[in-house]
């Protein structure tokens, strides 16, 4: 049953994704993200995501809707003396960067040896 | 109207498949790792892990024939940040820029997105707190 509530939820947000990306034109998709980001914390606030979170699992964890909460909810948990998610949130976000910088410096070296 | 559609309804199969094969990666995790470790922290450890695949879909040119078919259904789940910071790197070395040039281009836009969005999200919840609304009030 998660499963299918993963793939509702996922496709759902995803689905209002592309629909505010098309009605506000935009060329570039980080603007979205960011809307998203900051919809997350606003979602957070009212107790919305961690409600999903338990629901639909990944349909919400996987989705960059969930640092915003996520950062909300660990600079609260760190302030009452558990830095454990915060260090978690912020654990995974660079690894997704340092992964994206990796990939990023081996896929444009063949853009800049195409160029010369 | 009818191509505009489509684009949703091709954003909703992407992004829900993504979640799923999240979710999969989410349960194998939960045969293996100690049942008592948090839901988040299992969820934060899968996406690593999906992280570390789409490195390989990003290289082999699959995750942009992906995010062609799904728009925003292949750019929202996080793991989208792994083929956005490639294509921001392609973009600024292709525009000449040396390889730190590009590294900074890609740390800048993160610089951005994880700025605007962890500061409103704290602006916003600790203003709701101080009111006494929302879960933390």
């Amino acid at each position: 049953m998660t499963f299918v509530l993963a793939f509702l939820l996922g496709g759902a947000f995803c689905a209002l994704a592309q629909l505010v990306f098309m009605v506000a034109k935009m060329e570039n998709p980080i603007p979205c993200l960011i809307a998203f980001f900051c919809l997350g914390g606003v979602l957070g606030v009212f107790g919305i995501i961690p409600m999903l979170e338990e629901t639909c699992q990944a349909g919400m964890m996987a989705l960059a809707l969930d640092p915003g909460f996520g950062i909300q909810g660990g600079v609260f948990s760190a302030l009452a003396g558990n830095p454990l998610p915060l260090v978690a949130l912020l654990a995974t976000i660079t690894c997704m960067i340092v992964m994206g910088l990796i990939t990023g410096t081996i896929a444009s070296s063949h853009v800049a040896q195409d160029q010369k | 109207m009818n191509s505009k559609f489509s684009s949703v309804v091709r954003a909703f199969l992407t992004g829900g498949l993504i979640c799923l094969a999240i979710q999969v990666i989410m349960a194998a995790l939960g045969a293996v790792l100690p049942p008592e470790l948090p839901l988040s922290l299992r969820g934060a450890i899968a996406l690593v892990i999906a992280g570390a695949i789409t490195i390989v879909l990003t290289l082999s040119g699959v995750y942009a024939k992906i995010a062609d078919f799904g728009g925003m259904g292949a750019n929202l789940p996080f793991i989208g940040l792994v083929p956005a910071l490639t294509g921001v790197m392609c973009d600024a070395r292709a525009h000449g820029a040396s390889l730190g040039g590009a590294i900074a281009a890609a740390l800048k836009v993160m610089l951005l997105l994880f700025g605007c969005g962890f500061g409103f999200s704290l602006v916003f919840v600790f203003a709701c707190t101080a009111l006494g609304v929302g879960i933390f009030a």
